[in-house]
């Protein structure tokens, strides 16, 4: 099925459909019950001679309401699924999902979720065991199991506040393709290339020969803040996202020295570029110590971007990735490049104002 | 789409709505018939004078007294205007004795949807009223072959209680779709309420023993709606009330025409019947109100009276 996202879990009861000219034809030349009616002066024309005995047709409109019948009945019997998550006619095969927890997935964490759960779904009511392993397990192998307990682990992953690294994954996989050829693999890709997300999908696709590999990606790569400079006159951070459709408006949130927050909307359209300089300043009046303000002077000087990854090579499924839109994160602020400015802050603290040493944060 | 059904057992059986109906009939009458001029003249039928001496209340003639009769016969006070004896005459007065049946076989237990009232409660409502209706003028009503002719004034309550005894004393055979046919008594009327599905010639045989002393009558014919119009259509499978035969018609409208004919012929054979014995004929479609039925059968009895007394 093409036209429609339609699929069958019987197409062979699809046979069915051929019957209906059958059916057609049968009523076609049954003709209706007769009316039971009684009548008293029957008597007076029993001895006429039968005349037109051709009993009256079937209505067309009860003809066609009852082929349409037939044809449901057959079609139902066939098991339409609507919408199928999985890429249609796949048997019994086993489904490992695969779960990016870094923090860029955090963002949309409930849709990545949602998309799961649907998969595994869609594969335990066609019989096949899943399984599911997130990024930040390591090497550890992937057990199949039935869907609700696959569902219970996923249900319990949370996401981790860095990248894991994806290469640690190549082992169980490569075990899962071994052992089972023909299964499928579903990855649902947080979007970024940090965490060897290249070699990754260079890796799987050389794994994945007879199997099948699907990667899910977000809807928009997420926000990251990077290179944090604190300066006289304000806290100049750079806004970054992997691609220019990221979401187009974000919050920037700065807190001080005694975690109060200051915050104020910012919007970044789509035909800025990937990065941008944010400046936080201390307002003109000294009086108030939560006077933070964004000017609207950005300053795009494009130094360094995130590489997208996902839309790899790696991908034989046709079947798009469904929309994620954002969701806010239940984690702590995750600040991207940690090190580096983690230990800026350290070296300042306690020696300057506060703002010196105020964390920055970006929530989408 | 016409449906028609035959009537249970236990809803085809006499019951108090007759009686009601009946007499709520019977007492709507008067009133139609003084609005309807010909028959004002007359309005009850009263006791008949047979215009000769006899008893009864009212003078007929005097005439001369005759050597041998009773002296207490004598009229002294017209005597006593003359030299002669004179002797009061007074005009002989009898009822009517009338008899009156309804069909009450399966046939009549029949109610299409194109009438409110099956054939069998419209001939015994008719039947009925037409007895309360005579009662009040004078005459004496009875059941054909149950009950003696009666002058009661609650004469449909007895008539209905005698048609309920001989529904108990019937249980499997059920009504006869003809009375028994003995002779009656000369200047006895006979109203016979059916629809008369039965074959003419016999028909025909048996109104002639009835008549054969001299006895006239009346016959109604009941007919539901769809007996006369015959609205079938398509695929239909007819079944017989009385026999039980079934006859499937692949095109019931192809036979319209036919029936229509043959029902017409069917009726005119009743009704030549009918006069050949002397007796009156009447057509009432179910859908029609009983009253006009009613005064119909009035106006043939009374004609019939006056054409007895003439005789």
């Amino acid at each position: 099925m093409t036209l429609l996202p339609l699929a069958f879990s019987a197409p062979l009861a699809l046979i069915g459909l051929a019957l209906l000219p059958v059916i057609y034809y049968l009523l076609r030349i049954t003709p209706p019950r007769p009316r039971q009616i009684p009548f008293p002066p029957l008597k007076l024309i029993l001895d006429i001679e039968p005349k037109d005995e051709t009993p009256a047709r079937t209505p067309w409109w009860l003809l066609a309401l009852r082929l349409i019948i037939a044809g449901l009945i057959v079609l139902a019997m066939a098991g339409p699924i609507w919408n199928p998550q999985h890429g249609g006619a796949s048997g019994k095969e086993p489904l490992l999902v695969l779960l990016d927890d870094g923090w860029p997935a955090a963002p949309t964490w409930e849709q990545r979720l949602k998309v799961a759960l649907a998969q595994i779904e869609d594969a335990a009511r066609q019989g096949a065991p899943t399984a599911v392993i997130a990024a930040s397990e390591g090497a550890r192998e992937a057990v199949l199991s039935d869907a609700s307990h696959t569902a219970q682990k996923l249900r319990a992953l949370k996401p981790v506040p860095y990248v894991p690294d994806r290469i640690s994954l190549v082992a169980p996989i490569e075990h899962f393709f071994t052992e089972h050829p023909r299964g499928h693999l579903t990855w649902i890709a947080d979007g970024l290339a940090s965490g060897s997300a290249r070699p990754f999908a260079e890796k799987l696709a050389e794994l994945a020969k007879s199997g099948e590999v699907e990667i899910v990606n977000g809807e928009h790569s997420p926000l990251a803040l990077a290179g944090a400079a604190n300066e006289a006159s304000a806290l100049n951070v750079n806004v970054l996202r992997a691609t220019t459709d990221g979401p187009l408006q974000g919050k920037v949130r700065a807190l001080d020295l005694k975690g109060v927050p200051s915050a104020m909307r910012h919007s970044i359209s789509a035909a800025q570029p990937k990065r941008k300089r944010v400046s936080i300043c201390r307002s003109n009046c000294a009086t108030t110590l939560h006077g933070w303000r964004l000017p609207a002077n950005a300053l795009p000087a494009p130094s360094r971007c995130l590489m997208s990854a996902g839309n790899g090579g790696a991908s034989a499924s046709s079947a798009a990735p469904p929309p994620m839109s954002r969701s806010r994160c239940s984690r702590p602020p995750i600040i991207c490049n940690a090190r580096c400015s983690r230990s800026r802050m350290c070296a300042r603290r306690g020696r300057v104002s506060p703002i010196q040493s105020a964390r920055s944060s970006a929530i989408t | 789409m016409v449906t028609a059904r035959v009537l249970t057992r236990s809803e085809a059986a006499t019951a108090p709505r007759h009686q009601e109906g009946a007499l709520d009939l019977a007492r709507r009458l008067p009133s139609l018939v003084a609005s309807a001029k010909e028959l004002a003249a007359s309005v009850m039928h009263g006791v008949h004078g047979r215009r000769r001496a006899g008893t009864g209340e009212n003078f007929w003639q005097f005439r001369p007294f005759t050597f041998g009769e009773a002296a207490q016969r004598i009229d002294w006070r017209r005597s006593a205007r003359d030299d002669r004896l004179y002797v009061r005459e007074r005009e002989w007065e009898a009822a009517h004795t009338i008899f009156l049946w309804t069909d009450l076989s399966p046939s009549m237990a029949f109610l299409s949807s194109m009438a409110r009232h099956s054939k069998a409660d419209r001939a015994l409502v008719l039947g009925l009223a037409s007895a309360d209706l005579l009662v009040r003028g004078g005459e004496r009503v009875g059941m054909l072959g149950m009950t003696r002719a009666i002058a009661a004034r609650n004469i449909v309550e007895r008539l209905a209680e005698a048609l309920l005894i001989a529904e108990r004393q019937m249980p499997q055979a059920g009504h006869p779709d003809f009375p028994a046919d003995e002779p009656l008594p000369q200047r006895t009327q006979v109203i016979l309420i059916s629809d008369f599905l039965v074959a003419p010639d016999e028909l025909s045989a048996r109104l002639k023993r009835i008549a054969s002393n001299g006895a006239r009558g009346h016959l109604v014919m009941i007919a539901d709606p769809v007996e006369e119009t015959f609205p079938f259509e398509g695929h239909t499978e007819f079944l017989d009330v009385d026999s039980g035969a079934l006859f499937r018609a692949g095109r019931a409208e192809a036979y319209r025409n036919d029936y229509v004919a043959r029902l017409a012929q069917h009726r005119e054979r009743v009704r030549s019947a009918a006069r050949e014995a002397g007796f009156s004929f009447a057509l009432h479609r179910t859908d029609a109100p009983p009253a006009t039925a009613l005064l119909a059968l009035r106006g043939r009895l009374e004609a019939n009276v006056e054409l007895g007394a003439v005789a």
